[in-house]
């Protein structure tokens, strides 16, 4: 089945044939934000939220991952055990499925995998949900997404008032699509009336800037004079790159106790001095403003040389969350 | 009060400071780039002090650009910002010679997550203070009550003006008469140890480690937190409940006798996490036990720089 109709009151039971299947990490509402977190039960779902406050990506790159422990007698190491059941997010928002995407090209290197990801990672199912109450934040049109975007879903979701309309993306989503419980045919009116809201949604987010440009004259804007005073209010917090949906810089730490220990994977920022500090005491990004040009360099510049998309999604929760206001779509407008 | 005549007055003491030359730098700040943000603002010509504004969106404490500055700064202060720029002239952080402070009227600023929870923040286009309401434009007008809306920290507060001030632009802003600052604190201490220990483990729970709340801090200048100290390493990195609440901890016992309530962490952190709660918890204890508000007075020496005999010593346990 390529496109179908929930009605929405038949999405617990589209909900819990889901978590026969396995496991559902989808949106779920704590205190006054939306989290993605795994459902407890089909009740804990959430899908009226604009976005959640951080990204699904601590699903597939969690903030701490343990990668083995080890005990010093006879030399043990103990690899952690790895999750290989299927597993399904639902309800992510078209960025933060292009951000997966994008995920990949590290994890996935062709010369270095990340196993722990990897596995994670093909044994999920992303189901995306189409944006229809974009925030005054937003700007994935400036960065090559949208809000019907399905870049990184094997089904998209759109939200029709009382039913969801279903896109089956790739086989994955045919197949699971086809196994759902309480799916009908998509009735031409509903298909012409999704397209009518795409196209609405869709304008009121007009481009802020042109990516592609943008990328290219950084390229020879590592000495502009807009990183002197640009980073100034910058607090040089972490705020920013963990809310961050494409950001994926980590730190490995070995936590050792006596006889045994563990090493274990964790979220970095280049918007901390210690990022680069070197054993001899040298830190190459001495000041906050070689750290802002690095966060911007790495998205709109080195990420598109090296894996031919710009590092930013445009989902605007850097923005949203920056303690002091630095709003990345000013940052890459001052060299367009 | 906030109102367009102080933004005006606050524009034009910045220019003629900075055109005589009084001042190099003035550290205030400028529309945000969302309707309901401003943004710390970095003046260093008379041109450019068009960009101040004042309204009840400065939530910032500027004063955490004071730290490492050669040069001579005007700083724009609400209460809570000047009283930290006393702790770091107590701290001889700055010298009181190249530090000008521009006391201004506080009326408290607005807690953005408490508005969110009242209004959806992205239909609005502008907004306006009107007496003591904040009024936004939407689709259509909506009209709230600054009280309804300020942050826990301006509630509680009854030092809205500069304790110091080199300059006062304005009149100044009558004090509220704040029933008991430390309320919360009591009913918190009131609890059960488990129900105590509810509130530390949800904290850390939900904090994500990004240090935002440490880096809004005005007091939190260490050249190397001991949190990101390796050699030796304290303490372990990871988001664990055990790990995050011993940051916390640490943090909020560094600050002890130093906070002066501003608030700026909470107002900083992503998370919503209500970390004041803590801070206040000591800013108490400090003050019962030692008789000492922070901030108040540069030449007063700080409740743990000084000694007196008549300390009390119950802290000090004999086994
Ligand atoms: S840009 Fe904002 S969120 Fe990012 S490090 Fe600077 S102050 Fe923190
Ligand atoms: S840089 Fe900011 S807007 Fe871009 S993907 Fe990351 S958090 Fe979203
Ligand atoms: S704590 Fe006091 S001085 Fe500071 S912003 Fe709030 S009301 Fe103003
Ligand atoms: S700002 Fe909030 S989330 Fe970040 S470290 Fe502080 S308490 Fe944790």
């Amino acid at each position: 089945m390529d496109t179908g109709i929930i009605k929405k009151e038949n999405i617990k039971g589209v909900i819990e044939s889901l978590m026969q299947m396995g496991k559902v990490v989808a949106p779920t509402r704590q205190d006054d934000m939306t989290v993605f977190s795994a459902l407890p039960s089909s009740e804990a779902l959430d899908l009226n939220y604009t976005n959640s406050k951080l990204s699904p990506k601590d699903y597939f790159f969690p903030q701490t991952e343990v990668l083995f422990c080890y005990e010093k007698e006879n030399n043990q190491i103990h690899p952690p055990l790895i999750e290989d059941k299927p597993a399904c997010l639902v309800g992510v928002r078209p960025c933060d499925a292009k951000a997966i995407t994008l995920l990949d090209c590290i994890f996935n290197d062709p010369q270095y995998k990340d196993v722990y990801y990897l596995n994670k990672r093909k044994n999920t199912v992303v189901i995306g949900l189409a944006c229809t109450n974009p925030q005054s934040t937003c700007f994935c049109t400036s960065t090559g997404g949208g809000p019907l975007d399905t870049t990184g879903m094997d089904m998209l979701w759109q939200d029709l008032g009382d039913r969801y309309l279903i896109k089956a993306v790739t086989p994955q989503g045919k197949e699971l699509a086809s196994k759902l419980f309480g799916i009908d045919k998509a009735p031409e009116k509903d298909l012409s009336y999704a397209k009518k809201q795409g196209e609405k949604v869709l304008s009121m987010i007009p481009p802020a800037f042109e990516a592609e440009k943008i990328s290219e004259k950084l390229r020879s804007s590592f000495e502009d004079s807009v990183w002197e005073t640009i980073h100034e209010k910058c607090l040089g917090c972490a705020a920013c790159t963990f809310v961050c949906p494409t950001c994926h810089c980590f730190d490995i730490q070995d936590e050792n106790s006596r006889d045994r220990g563990r090493r274990v994977k964790l979220w970095d920022s280049c918007m901390f001095p210690l990022f680069t500090l070197h054993t001899s005491g040298h830190n190459p990004r001495l000041s906050g403003k070689e750290r802002m040009r690095q966060r911007i360099m790495h998205k709109f510049n080195y990420f598109k040389v090296n894996n031919g998309h710009v590092a930013c999604v445009g989902c605007g929760r850097c923005i949203r969350e920056c303690p002091v206001n630095m709003d990345i779509r000013q940052i890459v407008s001052a060299f367009s | 009060m906030w109102s367009k005549e102080i933004t005006q007055k606050i524009r034009a003491t910045a220019e003629s400071l900075l055109l005589e030359g009084k001042v190099d730098l003035i550290i205030g700040y400028e529309a945000g780039s969302t309707p309901l943000r401003t943004a710390p603002s970095f003046v260093r010509s008379a041109e450019q002090a068009s960009l101040l504004v004042w309204n009840p969106f400065c939530e910032n404490n500027l004063s955490v650009y004071l730290e490492g500055r050669k040069e001579k700064v005007g700083l724009m202060a609400k209460g809570c910002d000047a009283r930290a720029a006393v702790v770091a002239l107590q701290e001889k952080r700055i010298d009181r010679d190249r530090l000008l402070i521009i006391g201004l009227p506080c009326s408290g600023v607005v807690d953005r997550q408490k508005l969110a929870a009242s209004v959806n923040i992205d239909a609005v286009k502008a907004f306006s203070v009107d007496k003591d309401s904040l009024v936004l434009q939407t689709e259509e007008e909506v009209r709230l009550p600054l009280e309804d809306v300020l942050h826990a920290s301006c509630k509680t507060c009854s030092r809205r003006n500069a304790p110091v001030s080199d300059i006062f632009i304005g009149e100044k802003s009558s004090e509220p008469q704040v029933k008991d600052e430390f309320a919360e604190v009591k009913s918190f201490e009131g609890l059960g140890t488990q129900e105590r220990w509810r509130y530390f483990r949800e904290l850390a729970q939900k904090c994500i480690r990004c240090y935002a709340c440490r880096n809004a801090c005005p007091l939190c200048y260490c050249q190397e937190c001991i949190v990101d100290q390796t050699q030796p390493q304290w303490f372990g990195k990871t988001a664990a409940e055990e790990d995050t609440l011993i940051y916390h901890i640490i943090r909020a016992y560094h600050c002890a006798g130093r906070c002066i309530d501003c608030g700026a962490c909470s107002r900083a952190c992503p998370m919503g996490i209500d970390l004041r709660l803590l801070n206040k918890k000591l800013q108490k204890d400090v003050q019962e036990l030692y008789h000492y508000i922070p901030g108040l007075n540069p030449d007063e020496a700080p409740a743990f720089g000084t000694f007196k005999l008549d300390d009390p010593q119950d802290c000090i346990t004999e086994k």
